[in-house]
């Protein structure tokens, strides 16, 4: 059992409530196949580096799950006909607790990393 | 060829200087944890354009600038990041294109003056006067000396159609190369009808 980290982008057209839907069906995928759903979480709307499909802003989720590896192939079809997700990557994860408090860090300071590294050099 | 005798004071290496060490800035912040997530500390490991930048730069070990690489160019598929900033200028792609526009502007219209032309069959006495009239626009001086100089032009370019040098001259060249076209469709032609 592997643990994972999945990145669904979502149109920004829909509520917050029709989003949380559209993230359900893939949280069923996962627990129907074998695998357990540990948390997922919204990352916010956010403003897109580039367009995507002519779009400027989405809606982040972000779903912690560990499955074996065959779940990962359910999820790309799925994400890939769905009309409503703009995007979508899995990224493996060792340590799924360590993660989600490092989203909890970052989303309260997002500078706290950026701190650390410029004070250091300037004791150098 | 006999040995080399090595020098008493040659070149050394300065040992006390190569013996400083370096240090990896991120080993000495005490960064544990590098995400893809962590958008603001992997930007300033780019370049204004976008770019990751290089380990040495920042004096990272080989180690952490692979987590780092592997942490932007996963942000940017997630559009957190982008692929390319600044580049090119709103201004200067506008000057560009119309540049561009410009050639494929005037090109057909030379083409359009060449059918034009075709379609009439001048016979070699009129195109002598079209090459005539072309060029004194362009000498803006319409006298009779000109006349016998063209004349004269055009029966040395017939006979040497592949010495042709001056540039200034570029109109009536592609006239007289027009104008031979005719001269063969008119030899063509009698024969078709024969047949």
């Amino acid at each position: 059992m592997q643990g994972y980290e999945f990145f669904l982008i979502i149109d920004n057209s829909l509520s917050d409530e029709e989003a949380a839907d559209v993230v359900k069906k893939y949280q069923e995928i996962v627990t129907e196949n074998g695998g357990t759903v540990t948390s997922s979480k919204l990352w916010g709307r956010r403003k897109l580096a580039y367009l995507v499909n002519k779009k400027q802003f989405a809606i982040y989720y972000i779903i912690y799950f560990s499955a074996p590896s065959t779940v990962l192939a359910l999820l790309k079809d799925k994400a890939a006909f769905d009309e409503f997700v703009l995007r979508s990557l899995p990224i493996k994860c060792d340590d799924l607790e360590k993660e989600i408090t490092f989203l909890q860090t970052i989303s309260e300071d997002p500078k706290i990393n950026v701190n650390l590294y410029l004070d250091s050099k300037k004791g150098n | 060829m006999g040995k080399r005798r090595r020098r008493k004071n040659s070149r050394r290496r300065n040992y006390t200087l190569a013996a400083r060490k370096k240090f990896c800035s991120i080993e000495t912040a005490k960064l544990d944890h590098i995400d893809h997530k962590d958008i603001q500390l992997l930007s300033l490991f780019t370049t204004e354009k976008g770019k990751i930048m290089p380990g040495r730069a920042n004096s990272i070990n080989a180690r952490n600038q692979a987590l780092i690489s592997l942490a932007i160019k996963r942000a940017r598929n997630l559009a957190l990041l982008s692929f390319i900033q600044n580049y090119p200028a709103a201004e200067e792609l506008a000057s560009q294109q119309e540049k561009y526009a410009k050639k494929f502007v005037t090109k057909p219209t030379d083409s359009a003056d060449d059918e034009k032309k075709d379609s009439s069959q001048s016979t070699e006495e009129s195109s002598i006067k079209d090459s005539a009239v072309v060029e004194k626009k362009d000498s803006s001086k319409p006298s009779e000396e000109s006349l016998v100089k063209i004349d004269a032009s055009v029966e040395e370019k017939e006979s040497l159609p592949s010495s042709e040098e001056s540039l200034a001259k570029d109109d009536s060249e592609k006239e007289n190369s027009s104008d031979k076209d005719d001269v063969k469709e008119s030899t063509v032609e009698p024969i078709k009808e024969d047949l």
